[in-house]
């Protein structure tokens, strides 16, 4: 880990409105993530943790309050340039996974790629390779609904990481998995962050897990609490 | 694109109703929007024996006044002495044809069957202006013209019918109880050729066609005008107008004159001439035809475009991932609509087949010419119904169509949240 | 439970708008239509005033000089159209033939004329008729106070005329049938007066015109006329019985025992070849307008199908949840269609009036002179929503019984 902060939030507010109801999801987040961090946001449901993942995976515009991402600033920026950004340094993991369903593995694990100017050729063979890297280069031409759900939330993993983003931000990655599968999937996150010294936010419920990461950040009500 | 098209399939598999009623209705569409485009087209797309249409300029009637009818006037075909001064006496053309309709004809072979058959009477130049195909023999010349010998060419079913074979140039047959003899046999003419279909042709110089005269410059005689190029019609309409002037100052001296009515006109307008007395209006008749076909675009699009919301309403999801891994509102905006080009070429191609057999098995449901002489049916074949521009025109209702019904749900699900996309709601 | 349909109805009224808008729309273009149709069509199977069943047309042309059958005058060529007529007329299959000018049904060479009677002058599109008198019977042409075609064609001599009976009726509320036996003034000669024989039932130009519009008198054909330069018609009434390849029997005969003299018999048309060949633009337009028609229904069933699965399918926890709460198919499944009916009845409400305003401006088809005619309107608007309204209950049948069919428990879960 060495001191380059590479996600700084100031000042974070998030007011979601309807005609009648005003909620406050983030309340003054101020929170600095170092390069090579592993992150754990815990709280209960509805803190806002989910909101802040979104926030700094730029998916939504905080109502108040800056985001850094590698020292840029990325407030005015517009959405040809958000999907760019997102593209080059974030990679998500999902829940329930969102793989495409009419896509096969292969496929679903070359769609970032799609957005860059890269071959088709090219991306085969880097999808080929990260897929080896989350042990399933057996299953390339599998369907999702063929998977089991660890099987699936590993390719989301390699789609994660196949356009070899800086940030991985996970949202509560082994939620729908049990304890086996979801036990082989953090071992995977664990490997990204040693081994390749990548960032990575990950939202839990599950304390054993938080343990293992280098920092944990409890939120409460939309307020960061530790 | 391997890929495209099977990720079509899996989507379109997903919702068999929603899929069925986007393919009919698109092909559906299609079906009717190229049935309006082929009836618009037999009219004016080249097909033998008038390849040339494009170099058409038609004149079927004159309109002439007097200054004692105030504003009325007479209207109908020329006569022979008209025809010549203001179409047959221009140098621009190529070629100019005088031809004369007549009441079908009886024709026979001495002790055979009478049959009657549609006639036409023409100049030696008809043969140049338009382009028959001759199975046997030769058309009549100018010099055979210039002595009224009677000779006929005759389409080969008629040949069949009267000899029992088409090698009949040279033998005689009766036509209205007169002898003629065959100059030539030529494959029968489909009626949607208005200008050059007939079953027998003759010389106009055999009958007394010539003495038929009415108000002064009417008759029995049309014209059309072969120009050397599509760009003569300006000069050739230069050279009408000279000669025009010069006729209405003879006639003038008793008191006529020819309403021009900006005759002659290209073929385009000659189709859609049906009256001696006014000359239509092609601005309306061209709004007509986009009003029909915004019609028959707009009120499938109408559905389509539903279907198409519904359709992307399942895949929301798939649209949140993507964007969230860099894909931008735009390229989300131009793989739908890209996505459902496909569905729609498809469909269309299904739609065009579909109009193509009909055109063949309606031909005279479809094609049936108002105010014809004849009361042989129209046939078609595919130089007559499949040009180039069929095709293109499918081609381009097809992109109109998928703009129509895609652009819309493509815009609202581009611009959905990526975060409330990702939880598959669409608001 | 109305109450609460209305309620449901107005919470989502977001997408409602769009599907009354939609119905709205489809309503009103359906109604022109309809409209269109029902106008022609009725005007279609308005009583004629003639009969061209049997009926058979025969057109005479003169040998040229040149032909080898060429004969030097023996006989005039009055005298060889008379003969053709008397030996058509002694052929056994005819029941009537008579001599015309320009006065055959669907035909488009008409000659106008004027009558006069007093202060009366037609002021209407008169077409004047020159005939023999079997050309009422060929035609049954029927008289007004109930003369058969065979009484009128016995009223008819060189001093008389006689004419449709509502020549003076749109101007004068007239009927002619008053005036019979009266003198008045034909065409141009002042002088002369000639007495009007009979009125008869309005003869209508085609089938597309309508009595109402309809002029026409009748005046016995001139010995004078009797020539081919005028282009004389030969029309024949065969008897129904014997109207069997009447046109190829006939042809058989020409050569040898109907022509005569010069004059010879250039062709024979069935009145239905001729009523379709006259008719054929009218008919390319009903066509175009008949299949428009049904793509826009099949269009507009697709689309309701469509928009309605879309509802039901959304619906599905909801419809799932009545029934756990005891409701039966048959009331959730009436309770759909209920409220498609009630939305078509939304939309149906400014349609009418917008159908209304276009039928009051003269946009629409004109019947009696009128584009707006109470009866006529209802039917048409009560067809629109009928038709309306069996579309969206077929549209909603399918996804209301697919939806219905589910196990509660399993549609809720799927929410």
């Amino acid at each position: 880990m060495d001191n380059k902060i590479m996600i700084s939030l100031n000042g974070i507010d998030k007011i979601y409105r309807t005609k009648e109801v005003e909620t406050q999801a983030l309340e003054n987040v101020n929170l600095n993530v170092k390069k090579g961090e592993f992150l754990s946001i815990m709280g209960p449901s509805g803190c806002g943790k989910s909101t802040l993942l979104n926030i700094i995976g730029l998916l939504d515009l905080p109502s108040a309050g800056t985001v850094e991402i590698d020292g840029t600033q990325t407030k005015g920026m517009s959405d040809r340039q958000l999907a760019a950004f997102r593209n080059k340094m974030i990679g998500f993991v999902f829940q329930s996974f969102h793989l495409i369903n009419s896509l096969n593995v292969i496929d679903n694990v070359e769609v970032p790629l799609l957005y860059r100017k890269i071959s088709s050729k090219e991306r085969t063979r880097l999808a080929t390779e990260v897929l080896e890297k989350v042990g399933l280069s057996h299953r390339l031409h599998h369907m999702p609904s063929e998977l089991s759900g660890g099987q699936c939330q590993r390719v989301a993993i390699a789609r994660a990481i196949i356009g070899d983003p800086e940030i991985i931000l996970a949202d509560e990655p082994t939620g729908n998995l049990d304890s086996k599968m979801g036990g082989e999937v953090m071992d995977i996150l664990h490997r990204l962050n040693k081994e390749e010294n990548r960032t990575i936010v990950m939202v839990t419920h599950n304390e054993a897990q938080a343990k293992q990461t280098s920092r944990v950040v409890r939120f409460f009500d939309g307020r960061q609490i530790v | 694109m391997r890929k495209y098209i099977k990720q079509i399939w899996v989507h379109l598999s997903h919702d068999p109703l929603v899929s069925s009623i986007t393919i009919i209705g698109t092909a559906l569409a299609l079906f009717l929007i190229m049935l309006v485009v082929m009836i618009e087209q037999v009219k004016y797309e080249p097909f033998s024996p008038e390849s040339n249409r494009d170099r058409f300029m038609h004149a079927r009637f004159m309109s002439v006044t007097n200054a004692k009818w105030g504003d009325g006037s007479s209207n109908g075909p020329m006569s022979i002495e008209t025809a010549k001064a203001l179409y047959k006496s221009l140098k621009t053309p190529e070629a100019v044809t005088l031809y004369a309709n007549d009441n079908p004809a009886v024709a026979s072979v001495a002790g055979g069957t009478t049959f009657v058959a549609d006639i036409l009477q023409t100049d030696a130049d008809f043969w140049k202006v338009f382009d028959f195909d001759f199975i046997n023999g030769a058309p009549y010349g100018k010099a055979d013209f210039d002595a009224g010998i009677k000779e006929a060419v005759i389409i080969k079913s008629l040949a069949l019918r009267l000899f029992g074979t088409p090698d009949v140039a040279g033998r005689e047959f009766m036509i209205n109880y007169t002898a003629y003899k065959v100059a030539g046999v030529v494959k029968d003419v489909s009626t949607l050729a208005s200008k050059a279909y007939s079953q027998i042709w003759i010389p106009y110089t055999c009958t007394d066609v010539e003495k038929n005269t009415w108000s002064r410059c009417g008759g029995s005689f049309s014209t059309t005008i072969l120009a050397r190029r599509h760009d003569d019609f300006p000069k050739i309409r230069e050279e009408y107008g000279k000669l025009l002037a010069l006729y209405n100052k003879k006639i003038g001296e008793s008191g006529w004159k020819i309403l021009s009515r900006n005759r002659p006109y290209i073929q385009e307008k000659e189709a859609f001439t049906f009256s001696a007395n006014h000359e239509v209006n092609m601005k309306a008749k061209h709004r007509d035809r986009y009003i029909i076909l915004i019609i028959l675009l707009l009120v499938p699009a109408i559905n389509l475009s539903s279907m198409t919301q519904s359709r992307l309403q399942h895949r929301n999801a798939e649209i949140g991932v993507r964007r969230s891994f860099g894909c931008t509102r735009r390229e989300i905006l131009i793989d739908i609509i890209n996505e459902n080009l496909i569905i729609t070429l498809i469909a269309g191609a299904l739609g065009l087949i579909m109009s193509i057999a009909f055109a063949y098995w309606g031909t005279d449901i479809l094609f049936a010419q108002p105010f014809s002489n004849s009361l042989s049916s129209p046939t078609i074949d595919t130089s007559i119904l499949l040009h180039a521009s069929t095709f293109i025109y499918a081609i381009v209702f097809c992109f109109i169509l998928n703009l129509l019904c895609s652009y819309i749900p493509a815009w609202r699900a581009s611009k959905t949240s990526i975060i409330n996309a990702l939880g598959g709601m669409n608001h | 439970m109305n109450k609460k349909l209305f309620r449901q109805i107005r919470n989502e009224w977001k997408s409602n708008l769009w599907l009354i808008a939609e119905l709205l729309l489809i309503s009103v273009v359906m109604w022109y239509i309809l409209d269109f149709i029902y106008v022609k069509a009725s005007i279609f199977y308005q009583p004629r005033g003639f009969d061209i069943s049997h009926c058979y047309l025969l057109r005479m042309g003169r040998l040229d000089p040149k032909s080898p059958k060429y004969m030097a005058k023996d006989t005039t060529e009055s005298e060889d159209i008379r003969n053709i007529l008397t030996r058509i007329r002694h052929r056994p299959e005819v029941e009537a033939a008579s001599l015309s000018a320009n006065s055959y049904p669907y035909n488009g060479s008409n000659s106008s004329t004027s009558i006069r009677y007093d202060t009366l002058q037609n002021n209407n599109w008169l077409i004047r008729r020159l005939v023999t008198p079997d050309f009422l019977r060929v035609f049954k042409y029927e008289g007004s106070r109930g003369e058969t075609p065979s009484q009128l064609a016995s009223m008819m001599d060189n001093k008389s005329i006689m004419a449709s009976n509502n020549i003076f009726k749109k101007k004068y509320h007239i009927k002619l049938t008053t005036l019979v036996g009266k003198k008045v003034i034909w065409g141009d000669d002042t002088t002369t007066r000639y007495k009007l024989a009979a009125a008869y039932t309005p003869v209508r130009y085609d089938d597309y015109s309508e009595a109402y519009h309809s002029y026409s008198m009748l005046y016995k054909l001139p010995e004078g006329w009797y020539t081919t330069d005028n282009n004389l018609e030969l029309c024949i009434r065969v008897k129904p019985s014997m109207d069997h390849d009447f046109i190829k029997k006939l042809w058989k005969d020409c050569e040898r025992h109907i022509n005569t003299g010069n004059v010879y018999i250039t062709n024979i048309t069935s009145f239905k070849d001729v009523r379709k060949k006259f008719q054929q633009y009218q008919s390319n337009q009903i066509r175009n307008f008949v299949t428009g028609i049904i793509f826009l229904l099949l269009n507009i069933f697709l689309g309701l199908l469509g928009t309605f699965w879309f509802r039901t399918q959304q619906r599905r926890s909801e419809i799932a949840l009545q029934m756990a709460l005891g409701s039966t198919r048959r009331q959730i499944f009436l309770r759909q269609i209920s409220e498609g009916i009630i939305i078509l009845v939304l939309a149906s409400i400014p349609a009418i009036i917008i159908d209304l305003n276009i039928a009051y401006a003269g946009l629409t088809q004109y019947m009696h002179g009128a584009t707006l005619q109470p009866g006529r309107f209802i039917i048409t608007v009560s067809a629109t929503f009928l038709i309306s309204a069996i579309m969206i209950i077929i549209g909603d049948w399918f996804p209301a019984r697919k939806a219905t069919k589910v196990q509660p428990a399993e549609a809720l879960h799927e929410d």
